[in-house]
């Protein structure tokens, strides 16, 4: 397996994390592993809503010095 | 009705007249004009040549210049015309001010077709 | 010390005149050089498709001839590129030219994808190109009622265009007098009807009192005649299907392998390709999470403008891109605002008014004297 792809999406306003790492995701391979980093917490809700809404998994997340990390797995 | 009206009240009202007097099409219409001057003027500002030619307007020399132009066109009305044929023009191109001017042309049309 | 500029659009116009006009002593004595290589000899305004796609401006305002939007010192030739070869600092071009570079600056930029989502190009009005947004117009010319879904791909370019485009189709429906037999249905890819949250704040109530129903988390998966599916196992049915199709970069980024999806992995302050020292990459060629718009493009291309200059001339540059947006949103009914933000600050747009409905109506001619970096 390929190396972790990290998105970072931190200060980000527009996009914004989620379309970024559904961006990321599409471009990603099934398997692959994303990390994203976002300081939105807007967007802390959605993300893993969409997440799961759609099917890809959750592998970690934690928030570290006020940025949010979530590892997403590509399942489909 | 009170006479005494706000700032913020005078751009609202002067926003809703201009609203109300412009369409989009006027709009852009000075958008488009707005965009060719502001091309002419960044054209003619950073060519140094005519920035130079703008300086020499503020200068002694050139006030004298028009000066001597209006002189030259007041004293070309009043006199009477030339008799016309190559006597006239030798006359006329014996005058030194006359040599000097076709001297400045000459030199003007070297430049050019450098 | 030569800078090659590949990429006539915005941003690399922008930049090569500001360039052009930093560096005009030394492009004189010779010491430094600028070319641009560009797929076209026009310069199309992009952001005007929008408007081409409701009547709202015609193609021919769209195009200038690039030559005549360049400082005269730039060497600009018709040659896209096709190979790059980064080791070598050279690009190869389509008529099989080598050309050298000391500084090289990417600005290829994007383009809608729709090809990307089964059926989407099919079945769908879009606007991002001369063709589609004409097409697009034909087609809302005949439309007589019935059901319009908006939906959206990611990434795309200019994030404000999905609530544009809408706000743009009620006023046509409202001025053609068949509002009233319309349902329209907006779909976005994440949790609300915007990416930035005031905005999405501002135009979800907006939709509640015109009667827009609205759906939310919606990716589109595939579509096929009469109904589009989204990756989240929902759907929408639709007699007419407006898109903004999900974008990619250039195919020749793609095909030298020198980013995901056509966008090369850039340094969000020094702008430069990551890993290169002498390769700097704006506009929607980047692959940072900042919107794909023009005002991202002008902004870096000024920052890089500056940079490149001062290597040129001391050896370093002198500043960071910080992140700066500047969008104008078209809220309908004559009216718009704006969005500016940038890494460190959020937006905060105000309430929409006529007065930058304007100010966006005259920006949208005065957009050459932009190009050429006056303003």
């Amino acid at each position: 397996m390929s190396e972790r792809i990290l998105v970072d999406a931190k200060n980000t306003f527009c996009p914004g994390p989620l379309m970024e790492l559904i961006s990321n995701m599409k471009m990603a391979e099934v398997g692959e592993e994303l990390e994203l980093l976002s300081t939105d917490e807007g967007s802390a809700a959605d993300i893993p809503e969409w997440i799961n809404k759609v099917g890809h998994e959750i592998v970690d997340s934690f928030k570290e010095d006020e940025v949010l990390h979530i590892i997403v797995k590509k399942i489909k | 009705m009170s006479s005494e009206i706000t700032i913020q009240e005078q751009v609202d009202r002067f926003m809703q007249g201009a609203g109300d007097a412009l369409t989009d099409d006027t709009v852009a219409r000075l958008g488009f004009m707005i965009n060719e001057l502001l091309i002419i003027a960044d054209r003619v500002t950073r060519n140094k040549n005519f920035m130079k030619l703008l300086e020499m307007t503020e200068s002694k020399d050139f006030a004298k210049m028009l000066d001597s132009l209006s002189v030259a066109y007041d004293s070309y009305k009043k006199s009477p015309t030339t008799s016309g044929g190559i006597g006239g023009m030798l006359k006329v191109m014996g005058d030194p001010d006359v040599q000097g001017a076709l001297k400045l042309l000459g030199n003007f049309s070297k430049e050019l077709n450098k | 010390m030569h800078i090659l500029v590949v990429g006539g659009g915005m941003g690399g116009t922008i930049l090569a005149n500001n360039l052009a006009r930093r560096l005009s002593g030394e492009l004189e004595q010779g010491s430094a050089k600028i070319t641009m290589l560009s797929a076209s000899d026009k310069h199309m305004y992009q952001p005007g498709l929008l408007y081409v796609a409701v009547g709202k401006m015609s193609t021919s305002e769209l195009y200038r001839d690039q030559k005549s939007l360049l400082e005269s010192s730039i060497d600009f030739h018709v040659d896209p590129v096709e190979k790059f070869d980064m080791d070598n600092n050279s690009v190869t071009t389509k008529s099989g030219k080598k050309i050298s570079y000391d500084i090289l600056c990417i600005a290829t930029g994007s383009r809608g994808h729709a090809e990307g989502i089964p059926g989407l190009a099919e079945h769908s009005c879009q606007f991002y190109t001369e063709a589609d947004a004409l097409n697009m117009y034909k087609t809302l010319q005949k439309f007589e009622g019935g059901k319009v879904v908006v939906a959206t791909g990611v990434p795309h370019k200019c994030p404000m265009s999905p609530l544009e485009i809408t706000f743009f189709l009620i006023d046509y429906f409202k001025k053609r007098g068949i509002w009233d037999k319309v349902d329209l249905h907006y779909t976005y890819p994440i949790g609300r009807v915007h990416s930035l949250e005031p905005v999405a704040n501002w135009a979800a109530p907006e939709f509640d009192k015109l009667g827009v129903t609205y759906e939310t988390l919606f990716n589109m998966k595939e579509v096929v005649p009469g109904k589009v599916l989204s990756e989240e196992d929902s759907s929408a049915e639709f007699d007419l299907l407006v898109t903004v199709p999900p974008h990619k970069g250039m195919q020749v980024i793609e095909d030298n392998d020198l980013g995901k999806g056509g966008f090369i992995p850039t340094d969000k302050k020094k702008l430069n390709m990551e890993g290169r020292e002498n390769v700097y990459v704006l506009g929607d060629t980047t692959n940072l999470p900042i919107s794909k718009a023009g005002s991202t493009a002008h902004f870096e291309a000024e920052a890089l403008g500056e940079n490149i200059a001062a290597i040129v001339q001391q050896g370093e540059p002198v500043r960071d891109y910080d992140g700066k947006v500047f969008c104008f949103i078209e809220a309908g009914d004559g009216k718009a605002t704006y969005a500016m933000f940038n890494y460190d600050n959020p937006p905060n747009p105000q309430a929409p008014t006529s007065g930058l409905h304007w100010f966006k109506t005259a920006y949208n001619r005065m957009y050459w004297a932009s190009a050429r970096g006056i303003i």
